[in-house]
């Protein structure tokens, strides 16, 4: 009868077998299944990366929308002509490191503006251009009676316009990244700034060198 | 004979990965093929072919890279942004190395890593997406690009332990200043202007790049504006053109060309008895003939399988450059009031040969420490095999060793992954041109003044006071 070889499971071939199947499963490693979608609440605080994400716009929109409405201009100006304020919203300059949509907190302060029912809100210059194309459109091809007029837009008391600016700081693996808003009321007569808000945050980030 | 089943699992796997290590750098040779004939959409549907398998997992960010570039060439500036932004997270996610594929990585390859990009590039990918801004007329968001890109350099000069190493970008601060300066804003664009001088001082010494008399002739002019203060604070920089300030209602178009390919990385291979590792590899000059030390290694390593002699097989990078014809650019417009020269303002080689030579004793060490571990690992193998079986141990121990032996040659590779479709100089002109819509013609020139290829580009619109970017490639 033939020998059959004997095998000796030793320290090295359980070492070898260790190897084996790291490397079989970092081979596999990148094969990664389908994302992972979880609904969320949309106030719920989320950082993912350190940048700026919906949480700042949101503590930013909040923050002004309780100071702007809070503030004495709205009354001093009802009482000095009787009427609600008329504001447009005008550009706020990203003028920070990121690529930041500033339009995501500009909104927000529209929709508490117009749903307080103190202040009055006109389209901003963006906007103007559609809906004057489509009333002249109505005047071409809609009843005379439907037909919008042209010159009744309502001018404008106040203008906002603002910048958001940021510092970074960065050594190794910690960033400190520190964001300031600013918004501020215009009047489109007399040019005097009735309101100034400020936003400031601050955030420390920090990435491990090494993971696994 | 399970061990043996085991260990050849591992091999297949081992040869798999030495087969993939190539596979980036013939799809790049195809890509660069098709940017020689100025076929972008040609070179991105290669990119795209390719996602999955050569740009796939660890190499996703030369993905990123490569479609980022082929899509700014081909005028898809969104899409490009897009693409280089994906790339900037990347970059940023990979700050922190993985401690399993660095282990994994000192018994095979670098392939093992995850590519994070050189720092330089890193830094081009904040240009290219600013110009990607500027030609959507974006001045905003391609001054984020700028200042990400002086956050990004002035935290390499923080964590930088050595200061010869690349920290700086020259051209990253002369295009800063040129867009502060364009968006009015005059403080920072002055700083750029001297932060820019500066670095080219450094161009000089290590990448016989000088300083662009364009440079200071802008400078002065913002100084000037600035008022005495910053006249008296350039008085340092020496003396240089004087300050140039547009005609009365004519603006400025600003030519970049980016020429060339820049140099691509392969590698040199020793493969030598081990008793002779050290003090060989250490004595050799990476810069040996590469195809005489191919032939070398190729017999060294034929003869070692035969006769079972213990071999080891070390791989570093080397930069191989990639011959073009066009050295110069001639701009031409009949219409133009001024054509300055083109000046070199970025040598892309120079800095990426640079910076491989900076960091190549690390890698090095990091090869031959390699090359210990993978003989270490063999040399356990063989010592089981022999005490497996009294009659056939001698057998399996020698057929290990045969395997061993080119098994290891075979995953030996030096990390050859790059930016392909980087240009290898950028040249920079100026013309200055009464408002309006003007037609530019640019010649390409060869080292003895020929042209080799003309481009035109219709209907420039220049705007009084404004500065404007035409950007334009050639590979030939």
């Amino acid at each position: 009868m033939d020998r059959v070889p004997q095998i000796i499971v030793s320290r090295e071939s359980k070492w070898l077998r260790s190897i084996g199947l790291l490397s079989v499963l970092i081979f596999f490693a990148g094969c990664s299944s389908m994302p992972k979608v979880t609904r969320t609440s949309s106030d719920e605080v989320i950082d993912v990366s350190g940048y700026w994400n919906d949480t700042d716009s949101q503590m930013v929109s909040q923050e002004m929308i309780d100071d702007s409405l809070g503030r004495i201009w709205i009354e001093e100006w009802r009482g000095a002509t009787g009427k609600r304020p008329t504001v447009i919203v005008g550009s706020v300059r990203n003028q920070s490191s990121e690529h930041i949509n500033t339009r995501t907190f500009t909104k927000d302060l529209e929709r508490a503006f117009v749903n307080s029912g103190r202040v009055r809100l006109v389209a901003s210059s963006d906007e103007r251009g559609g809906v004057r194309n489509e009333r002249l459109d109505q005047l071409r091809n809609s009843t005379i009676d439907t037909a919008k007029s042209m010159g009744k837009e309502i001018g404008a008391d106040f203008m906002m316009i603002g910048a958001i600016n940021s510092i970074i700081d960065a050594a190794g693996g910690t960033k400190v990244r520190f964001y300031q808003v600013e918004l501020e009321l215009v009047n489109l007569e007399t040019n005097e700034k009735v309101w100034i808000g400020q936003k400031k945050i601050k955030k420390v980030v920090t990435q491990s060198r090494y993971g696994l | 004979m399970g061990r043996f089943f085991r260990l050849s699992i591992m091999l297949v796997l081992l040869i798999i990965m030495a087969a993939s290590c190539t596979s980036t750098v013939r799809v790049q040779q195809q890509i660069a093929t098709m940017m020689r004939v100025g076929d972008y959409p040609g070179a991105l549907d290669i990119v795209e072919e390719h996602r999955e398998n050569a740009f796939k997992g660890k190499n996703s960010l030369l993905y990123y890279f490569e479609r980022g570039m082929l899509l700014h060439l081909d005028g898809r500036y969104s899409e490009s942004n897009a693409a280089f932004e994906q790339a900037k997270l990347i970059g940023d996610r990979l700050y922190t190395e993985s401690v399993s594929d660095i282990g994994f990585s000192l018994f095979s390859n670098d392939y093992a890593l995850d590519y994070a990009g050189e720092n330089f590039e890193r830094t081009l990918v904040h240009l290219f997406s600013a110009l990607n801004y500027l030609m959507l007329r974006e001045p905003d968001a391609a001054l984020v690009e700028i200042r990400q890109v002086g956050d990004y350099l002035r935290k390499l000069q923080v964590d930088s332990t050595n200061e010869n190493v690349y920290q700086d970008d020259a051209f990253a601060r002369y295009l800063s200043a040129l867009v502060y300066e364009s968006s009015g804003e005059l403080d920072s664009a002055f700083v750029g202007y001297k932060q820019a001088a500066s670095a080219y001082g450094e161009y000089e010494t290590e990448y016989s790049v000088g300083r662009p008399d364009s440079l200071l002739s802008n400078a002065q002019r913002v100084a000037s504006r600035l008022g005495a203060w910053a006249e008296e604070d350039l008085d340092d920089l020496g003396a240089g053109s004087p300050p140039r300030f547009l005609p009365e209602g004519a603006g400025e178009v600003l030519v970049l060309h980016f020429n060339g390919l820049s140099p691509m990385k392969d590698q040199t291979k020793f493969t030598i008895p081990f008793s002779s590792a050290w003090p060989l590899v250490l004595a050799l000059q990476a810069s040996t003939e590469s195809e005489d030390r191919a032939q070398l290694d190729r017999a060294v390593a034929f003869a070692s399988t035969i006769s079972g002699v213990d071999i080891v097989s070390v791989a570093f990078p080397i930069f191989v450059d990639r011959p073009y014809a066009i050295t110069r650019m001639r701009p031409r417009a009949s219409a133009a009031l001024e054509i300055s020269s083109a000046e070199l303002v970025e040598d892309i080689g120079a800095i990426a040969e640079k910076d491989l030579a900076d960091r190549i004793v690390r890698i090095r060490t990091k090869a031959i420490a390699r090359a210990a571990i993978k003989y270490a690992l063999q040399k356990g193998v063989e010592y089981a095999a022999r005490e497996s079986s009294q009659e056939y141990g001698a057998m399996l121990s020698l057929a290990t060793q045969i395997t061993g032996n080119i098994v290891r040659y075979a995953t030996e590779q030096a990390d050859k992954r790059m930016w392909s479709t980087l240009p290898d100089k950028i040249w920079m002109s100026s013309l200055v041109f009464p408002a309006g819509t003007h037609d530019l013609s640019i010649d390409f020139l060869n080292a003895q003044g020929v042209t080799v290829e003309s481009q035109v580009i219709p209907a420039v619109q220049v705007r009084p006071g404004h500065r404007q970017f035409v950007i334009v490639r050639t590979a030939r």
